[in-house]
């Protein structure tokens, strides 16, 4: 049969096409080897790359290689190292700061860095009409509030002031002890005046000075190329002040929002470090691959809000029952498995110098105990309760086991609620749940940012709660002017949080990812900040021999 | 024919201005904002991002002032991405959804309307049940599903093609089969029906009476009859195709549109969900209208009114 023919020559066709990709490919996959790029997977596309307006993991990532503050934080110990400021004083009373800015700073088209950058720079993201979601990170400096929120007009009220173009003086509204370590995080980064004003106007968020071939900079890297949702790479900044100590040849971010096709790229050896682990995958790469999964402390909890306006929650012994009557650790160890700390307090512990005050343990007995007071002994009565989360595998995994326990433990009937983060924030925000889900990620490394948001007029509280002694210690703490005496203050409003529980503290997260072993100098930190300054590549040739790259 | 197209284009406009106007009411009556989020900003600050972006106005104005720049063929400025425009958004990503939407429906058609005109010259036999039952397969199998094993055996088992992003060929053809081979399937079952209709036609067997060789029979006479209901489904298809692509973008890291079109809705990125949607009823548009001519143009049973007139 005729009809036959033109089959059997489109298998041979198939078959010769089959083969030649097969060849073609196997030359080309050579990317394995070390180029001296990080390749980082990096969760998603970039909102922005102007410091005063991103808000964000990914964009943080990326910002930490274009910009450098006043302080670089030390990768290990975050503590503050000089960066653009070379050296700085602290008054007596720990509220006025001057920075010294150091000689070599440069922006990119080797303008020198001045204290009038910053000053122009803080003065930028407190303008009210830049809108910036970060201004609050600077309302330590006096006045910043008032002028943020247009109660004052003249900037030279705010405690910002260039005394020249190597002096910045900073006054603060009260000592605030993080404040160093406040500057490491971009809100606080400077950016080139000519360059903003070239591309269009100084308070417009959407002006696009941030494009390649516009961007002047002043960090370690500049930015080579943008490419919506496919990479951002960044080459290093020949006029860095400290360029020697950049071993990198350059870092590719790929915005890759989905957990498999990231760890199937690390497979292939096409990512240096991932942004999350699959929690189906964590398991597999612990016992099969242990050095290349990460497990480190991170700076945030986990929790579920009580709406304390609701019956039965408007009762602190029905939130504290519920409250004693999980397991903790049986939700880490079965569902989340990642190494995350059971938390029996709200502020995560590793937090220098501060000590949660003593707290809760999980006991059923007396959570029972507790419930039959309230008036529902073994659960009777107890209306039927709903726990609202955003739709996320995780999420719903935890809500299923916490149900669980509830009804073994106490007898009560939980439902659960899933809904789309932009509804769940909508309705969380209208107090319109009666338990929700919640997580906070902290800003920097001090207890205050997780105690401040639960004061009565914070606007993430969304619990209802307000206890006016919490408030006037949290406003204590921000003005004592010792170290020691600040952090017993703040350990007494945790105190508070703990008796009456707004919040049913779950766990800490921990950050998991994957790493290559060539990648040399990432060091686990809890906010999870990797200067690329101290990152390298090393070759891992096949006769053993290692070279670093550069 | 002009008179019929212009007809079909005059005839979009309303429908269009539906999709508008739905989709903007949809989109508002929505919870939650552009500028909400876990670490919900001051009230200041709120106020000043709605004013920017012309949020305070009464919502009627809005949709007018929205209206006019679309007319203009201004999407405005994104929400998320701050200082983009979806114009631009759209500029960088149509044309990779366009490029993957061909190739998705080249393999298709290859592969599709091939096995199903075989299957249909022998019917009944293994050349039939085979692709019948791989087809059924197709149509079964997600693409989310598909993707990934794609992955796992001619990226990182054989290591053949690279796992995903948007360079050179090599990128582009587990995507493409990943995207086309449900509509591969479908082909194949369409064009395997057509053409056993087609068989049975007096002038067919009038064809193989006077001697035609069968492969002329199959290539000149029957194919053209036998492929109207393939033609017919192309059109939705590749609009389809474009707007479906969002999982296959997602599994190989493509930095197509359809990615952004879901992205944006869960941003309540309004101006991004509106262009996008409006670019994509566009599309659905336009493929249907170009399917439609093809159609009349091979079917002589069908003309275009506008012609008698």
């Amino acid at each position: 049969m005729n009809l036959y023919k033109p089959s059997k020559l489109s298998t041979i066709i198939l078959f010769v096409f089959a083969l030649s990709i097969v060849s073609c490919s196997k030359k080309n996959n050579s990317s394995k080897t070390n180029d001296g790029i990080l390749k980082i997977g990096n969760g998603s596309e970039p909102s922005s790359l102007d410091p005063h307006v991103a808000t964000g993991v990914p964009e943080h990532n990326i910002l930490l290689a274009l910009f450098e503050g006043l302080i670089t934080p030390d990768p290990k110990t975050l503590k503050p190292t000089p960066g653009m400021a070379q050296s700085w004083t602290v008054s007596k009373n720990l509220s006025v700061y001057t920075f010294k800015i150091r000689d070599d700073a440069k922006w990119s088209n080797e303008d020198p860095v001045t204290a009038f950058d910053f000053e122009y720079s803080w003065k930028r993201i407190l303008t009210p009409a830049l809108a910036s979601e970060y201004s609050y990170m600077l309302y330590p400096i006096k006045n910043a509030e008032a002028y943020h929120k247009g109660k004052i007009t003249s900037f030279d009220m705010v405690g910002a002031k260039a005394l020249d173009a190597k002096t910045f003086k900073v006054i603060l509204k009260g000592p605030t002890p993080y404040f160093l370590k406040m500057l490491a995080h971009y809100s606080t980064w400077p950016v080139h005046k000519p360059t903003i004003e070239k591309y269009g106007q100084f308070d417009d968020r959407a002006n696009p000075w941030t494009r390649v071939g516009r961007m002047v900079n002043n960090g370690p890297f500049v930015l080579k190329e943008w490419s919506i949702n496919k990479v951002l790479s960044v080459i290093p900044n020949p006029k860095y002040w400290n360029k020697n100590s950049v071993k990198l040849l350059g870092i590719n971010f790929y915005p890759i929002d989905q957990g498999q096709t990231e760890e199937r790229l690390f497979r292939s050896g096409k990512l240096h470090i991932t942004s999350t682990v699959p929690n189906h995958k964590i398991k597999t790469y612990q016992d099969k691959k242990p050095d290349l999964i990460k497990i480190d402390p991170y700076l945030g909890n986990y929790f579920y809000r009580f709406n304390v306006n609701k019956k039965p929650f408007n009762d602190v012994r029905v939130r504290r029952a519920l409250t004693l009557s999980i397991d903790r650790k049986s939700i880490i160890d079965n569902i989340l498995k990642g190494g995350q700390l059971p938390a029996l307090s709200i502020v995560p512990p590793n937090l220098s110098g501060y000590q949660s005050p003593k707290s809760f343990t999980e006991n059923v007995m007396e959570a029972k105990k507790l419930l039959s007071e309230a008036g529902y002994p073994d659960g009777k009565n107890f209306p039927v309760t709903e726990i609202l989360y955003n739709t996320n595998d995780s999420h719903k995994a935890v809500a299923v086991a916490i149900q669980q326990m509830w009804k073994k433990n106490l007898g009560i009937n939980i439902t659960l609620n899933n809904q789309e983060w932009k509804v769940y924030l909508d309705t969380t925000s209208r107090l319109d749940y009666q338990l929700s889900r919640g997580g906070w990620i902290g800003d920097y490394p001090d207890p205050n940012t997780f105690l401040d948001m639960w004061t009565s007029n914070s606007g993430i509280n969304n619990t209802g709660w307000g206890n006016k002694k919490y408030d006037s210690l949290i406003a204590k703490a921000a003005v004592s002017s010792s170290a020691s005496s600040r952090l017993k203050i703040l350990q007494q409003a945790e105190a508070i949080l703990i008796e009456e529980l707004p919040i049913l503290p779950i766990y800490f997260y921990t950050r998991i990812y994957l790493k290559a072993p060539t990648l040399k100098g990432w060091e686990p930190n809890i906010l999870d900040n990797h200067p690329y300054q101290n990152v390298s590549l090393r070759n891992i040739k096949v006769k053993g021999s290692e070279t670093t790259t550069n | 024919m002009l008179l019929y197209i212009l007809k079909r284009i005059f005839e979009s406009i309303p429908v269009l201005f539906a999709v508008l106007i739905f989709t903007f009411v949809f989109m508002k009556a929505a919870p939650g904002g552009p500028f909400s989020s876990e670490k919900t900003a001051s009230p200041e600050v709120i106020k000043k991002l709605n004013e920017r972006y012309n949020l305070d106005a009464p919502i009627v104005e809005q949709f007018f002032d929205y209206l006019k720049k679309v007319l203009q063929f201004d999407f405005g400025p994104s929400f998320k991405y701050v200082d983009r425009s979806v114009n631009e958004i759209i500029g960088a990503g149509l044309p990779v959804s366009l490029e993957l939407g061909l190739y998705a429906i080249i393999f298709a058609m290859l592969l599709g309307i091939s096995s199903g005109v075989f299957a249909a010259i022998r019917k009944n036999t293994w050349l039939d049940y085979l692709p019948m039952s791989f087809s059924m397969l197709g149509i079964c199998v997600p693409s989310f599903l598909l993707g990934p094993a794609l992955v796992l055996v001619f990226a990182i088992y054989f290591e053949i093609f690279p796992v995903s992003g948007w360079d050179d060929w090599t990128h582009k053809i587990l995507p493409a089969i990943t995207l086309g081979a449900g509509y591969a399937a479908y082909l194949a079952r369409l064009s395997r029906a057509g053409m056993l209709d087609i068989l049975n036609q007096d002038y067919i067997r009038t064809a193989k009476a006077k001697g035609v060789s069968n492969s002329k029979v199959i290539l000149k006479h029957a194919l053209k009859g036998g492929l109207l209901p393939v033609i017919s489904f192309l059109g939705p298809a590749m609009a389809g195709l474009l707007a479906g692509s969002f999982v296959t973008e997602t599994i190989f890291q493509i930095p197509g549109i359809g990615r952004f079109y879901v992205q944006g809705a869960f941003n309540r990125d309004y101006t991004l969900i509106m262009g996008t949607t409006i670019l994509f009823s566009a599309l659905l548009i336009f493929f249907n209208l170009l399917s439609d001519i093809l159609l009349i143009s091979l079917n002589p049973r069908l003309s275009f009114k506008g012609d008698k007139q």
